[in-house]
């Protein structure tokens, strides 16, 4: 993979997206209106972009892996048969401004949906026509624990984006770039290439983002103390006074992947379009089977997400399910922490000490 | 061929409620037409005078909520000439509006509401399910047309109706709206509601008040408590457990944590 | 192989099994061919239902395009499927899945354990082993159902238990009347002891209701015999059969990718199954 490392002053920056708005969809963190926070919406003008933002509601996947979007509609013809059209294309968008934990949040769904051999073909779609710019945070929310799940504040990995700005203040951005698609696009802008000193101030800012997190997990036992308690009280308790059952904590997970999907028919039951949407493991009849449901108490299905997430995601995918972006307690009507519950059985194994219970 | 070109076998039994689910199977103009060309109305009063009770019946609808002992006796009768038989709207579903009622004794609230109570033979507030075995719920406060439109459909198809069954939550984080119980602390019953509306109430900015009535299983008691933390006073939260849906254990458990659903006759 | 991937597939025959259950053998009408191995599944589906998981059972004829699905009517896709008439069509994707250890079975005792329609998916791998009958030792089969008439397979029973090949026990709950099967009554686990098996090298293979599979199982591990060499079939709602969807995980096992044969031992470390 080709990689390069130029510094691009901020005006420079919005200009180059201006010139990329002629071609792709850009999408970026707005300020809703009316008192809502930031949420990844497609851009008119750079103006609008929200860049200080931490924690956006939906995450940016959901341009990658639409909450609810068309299979393919299947037709029958007149003699008995079957006409299925699938999506063939999509816009080509630009993600903008997305932060680590979102970063890593698709590389998680890339291995979900792009198995070898098994690619979901709407996510493929969707993936090749975008083009993935990261932007690393320069501040850290309270429910933030993405330095515990390794996947922040700053992105790791060399994949799955095309470019990665940090903002380095008055001297503007440091943007590395991954793949030849970045770096042509890039090369109209005849920016300075990137020095150590860039590279160094960039590990500065690093190292006190670090000092400011305020939530934190201890990973070192985590997989096999979690697959250990599966009888743990700490389920039950939370998932009978608690856990609503609303699935807002899934729906707003950025790697959560389960989906239904749903026939809807004309009147002449000529034409069928189907659907697939976002389902979610704490509702009720996501385990049921003529006769069965699986999951019918709702402390299997509390625990179910968050044994997913912080163990067996681990033997499923290599990586944890879980990103650390603090999204499934922001959004919990109740206040429900995984963390909380993780900690919660880490004390009753004796391998964490109440106190520094942050 | 399995598309069958068969008429439905259309009926429609009002009781005690305000018609809107009525107004709402008149109003299903999108697909009037579609729906003249596969539905025979054989009974559905507001629509067209006369027709049988008798049936035989495809598709029952059932409007309005049980309140008077005739209903009972006819709804029984309906149920055995009908295929398949679905409680359309909050009240035929789970009391709605009429079930607020359950919660003052009966003789006070028909003294209340008439002068002379001699000829009002009223009883407790009962959903359809109470009395006959339904064959699915189209909720909703009127009833949801993307429910109604998946009956028509699949009773078409040959095949049982699958309705919407998840929370308000789930439309408002599809269409990306800002949560208003936790960016305002309002209270929002959207969590322990059923979806179908498209979270209409939060898209405007306005908490969810349970009009589609409790999903099933909802843990309406953890969202009380919530609301008991957040500030609000203890009649408010018997109140928003009540309006809607409170002949469901469901959210009669959220609403017990706060005051007495049970009252003398 | 991109997915979702439809074939359409035309309905050649219809064999009733019970009252609710039929065997139906179906041919791609791309006239490709369709290979597959016994315990594997195809997602079967029409325009307006969905699709619903259904495992195979017959053995895969190489060329033909042909499969064999014994299907009970109970959901929306199967019901429909009851009305096809000979020559309407399907919408299938697969083969999915892992299907039963084969190769584990050489040199082997091999037991079968089904209850009711659970004999469907093991058909299969019944028959390719009389077809490969000189690789394994024993070979034994214990089917139990309700009652007679919930026997599926009843032509395929009457062959076996009058074949040399293998020995057979088939039970019911209630004996409702005679026929031509030689019936004891009593649950599959009453018949367990003392069967002509090497428990130290013995393949057991279970498929049937979660409950049977777990008393199946731990017999089975208390008379001796290798618990990772117990497996058993595994049921769970699916959306897509290729490990996308989400619904039929177990703990880190996907039910459509990773089974839906499983080695006891494997599956039953996870919560949510009543192993």
């Amino acid at each position: 993979m080709q990689e390069q490392a130029f510094i691009i002053e901020k005006d420079q920056l919005f200009s180059w997206l201006e010139k990329l708005q002629q071609e792709f969809l850009l999408i970026g963190p707005k300020k809703q209106e009316e008192g809502g926070g930031v949420a990844f919406l497609p851009i008119k003008s750079v103006q609008e972009l929200d860049l200080n933002y931490t924690l956006t509601m939906m995450g940016p996947q959901i341009y990658l892996y639409p909450p609810e979007e068309t299979i393919c509609t299947v037709w029958r013809k007149d003699d008995g048969g079957f006409e299925v059209r699938m999506r063939e294309e999509v816009p080509r968008q630009v993600l903008f401004a997305v932060r680590s934990c979102d970063l890593q949040a698709i590389l998680v769904l890339d291995k979900v949906f792009l198995r070898p051999g098994l690619e979901d073909r709407n996510y493929r779609l969707w993936r090749e026509n975008t083009l993935l710019i990261g932007l690393h945070c320069s501040s850290i929310h309270p429910q933030c624990f993405c330095a515990s799940m390794g996947s922040g504040p700053f992105f790791e990995p060399r994949q799955g984006y095309d470019l990665l700005l940090t903002d380095l203040g008055q001297i503007g951005y440091l943007a590395e770039t991954l793949g030849e698609r970045a770096s042509s696009l890039l090369a109209a802008l005849k920016a300075q290439p990137a020095t150590q000193t860039h590279f160094d101030q960039k590990r500065q800012i690093g190292h006190y983002l670090l000092t400011q997190f305020q939530k934190s997990i201890d990973t070192t036992h985590l997989v096999e103390v979690l697959l250990k308690n599966q009888d743990h009280p700490v389920w039950s308790q939370t998932a009978d006074q608690r856990c609503l059952s609303c699935t807002n904590c899934t729906k707003v997970c950025p790697t959560c992947f389960c989906y239904n999907t749903k026939d809807t028919v004309s009147f002449d039951l000529v034409r069928c379009e189907r659907t697939r949407y976002k389902d979610s493991c704490q509702e009720l009849h996501f385990a049921q089977v003529h006769g069965a449901n699986f999951r019918s108490t709702r402390s299997s299905r509390l625990r179910q997400f968050v044994t997913h997430k912080l163990a067996t995601w681990v033997e499923q995918f290599g990586c944890f399910g879980c990103v650390g972006c603090g999204r499934c307690m922001s959004w919990c009507p109740t206040g429900i922490d995984l963390t909380q519950m993780a900690k919660e059985i880490m004390v009753s194994e004796g391998l964490y000490d109440r106190r520094r219970q942050t | 061929m399995l598309v069958k070109k068969k008429k439905l076998r259309l009926g429609v039994f009002k009781y005690s409620c305000c018609a809107g689910c009525e107004f709402e199977l008149i109003y299903f103009q999108k697909y009037i037409r579609e729906t003249f060309d596969n539905v025979d109305i054989i009974y559905f009063r507001m629509a067209k005078s006369g027709g049988s009770e008798e049936g035989p019946f495809d598709l029952v609808l059932i409007d309005g909520a049980i309140t008077e002992a005739w209903q009972v006796d006819q709804l029984k009768r309906v149920r055995q000439v009908a295929r398949f038989l679905l409680p359309i709207g909050s009240c035929a579903v789970n009391g709605g509006i009429p079930a607020i009622k359950n919660h003052t004794s009966e003789l006070d609230m028909e003294k209340r509401v008439y002068q002379d109570i001699t000829h009002v033979h009223s009883i407790k507030t009962h959903p359809v399910d109470d009395y006959v075995q339904v064959d699915g719920y189209i909720k909703g406060c009127p009833m949801g047309r993307k429910d109604l439109y998946e009956a028509f459909t699949s009773l078409l198809l040959g095949k049982r109706p699958s309705f919407v069954n998840y929370s308000v939550c789930v439309e408002c984080k599809i269409k990306g709206n800002t949560c208003v119980l936790i960016s305002y602390g309002w209270p929002c019953m959207g969590p322990v509601t059923n979806g179908g509306c498209g979270a209409l109430c939060p898209s405007y900015n306005r908490a969810c008040y349970a009009c589609w009535g409790p999903m099933e299983d909802a843990n309406a008691p953890a969202l009380a408590r919530q609301f008991e933390k957040m500030g609000l006073a203890p009649d408010d939260i018997f109140r928003r457990f009540t309006q809607y849906g409170s002949t469901k254990p469901e959210f009669r458990r959220g609403a017990e944590l706060y005051g007495s659903t049970t009252q003398p006759f | 192989m991109d997915n979702p991937h439809y074939r359409v597939a035309c309905l050649l025959d219809v064999q009733p099994e019970t009252e609710d259950t039929s065997s139906y053998l179906f041919v791609l009408e791309d006239g490709g061919d369709f290979q597959f191995s016994p315990g594997q599944f195809n997602m079967l589906g029409l325009p307006g239902t969905e699709e619903a998981a259904i495992s195979f059972s017959s053995l895969a004829a190489a060329g033909s395009g042909r499969f064999t699905h014994t299907i009970r009517r109970v959901g929306n896709v199967t019901r429909l499927i009851g009305e096809l008439e000979i020559g309407q069509r399907v919408m299938v994707r697969g083969p999915f899945g892992r299907g039963w250890p084969i190769e584990q079975a050489v040199g082997c005792d091999v037991l079968l354990v089904a209850g009711g329609l659970g004999l469907a998916p093991l058909r299969p791998f019944l028959l390719y082993m009389l077809e490969n009958r000189g690789q394994i030792r024993n070979l034994v089969l214990i089917f139990g159902a309700r009652t007679l008439d919930d026997m599926i397979f009843q032509i395929d029973l009457a062959r076996w238990q009058e074949q040399d090949e293998i020995s057979t026990i088939y039970c019911v709950d209630h004996l409702t009347r005679e026929s031509n099967l030689r019936l004891r009554t009593g649950l599959v686990t009453r018949f367990m002891d003392g069967l002509d098996l090497d428990p130290r090298n013995t393949l057991a293979c279970i498929c049937g209701p979660e409950i049977m599979m777990r008393f199946v199982a731990r017999n089975l591990a208390l008379q001796g015999y290798r618990q990772d060499r117990i497996y058993l079939s595994m049921e769970r709602r699916m959306r897509c059969g290729t490990a996308h969807c989400g619904h039929c995980q177990i703990g880190a096992k996907f039910v459509c990718q990773d089974g839906p044969v499983f080695s006891y031992p494997d599956i039953a470390r996870f919560a949510d199954t009543a192993l």
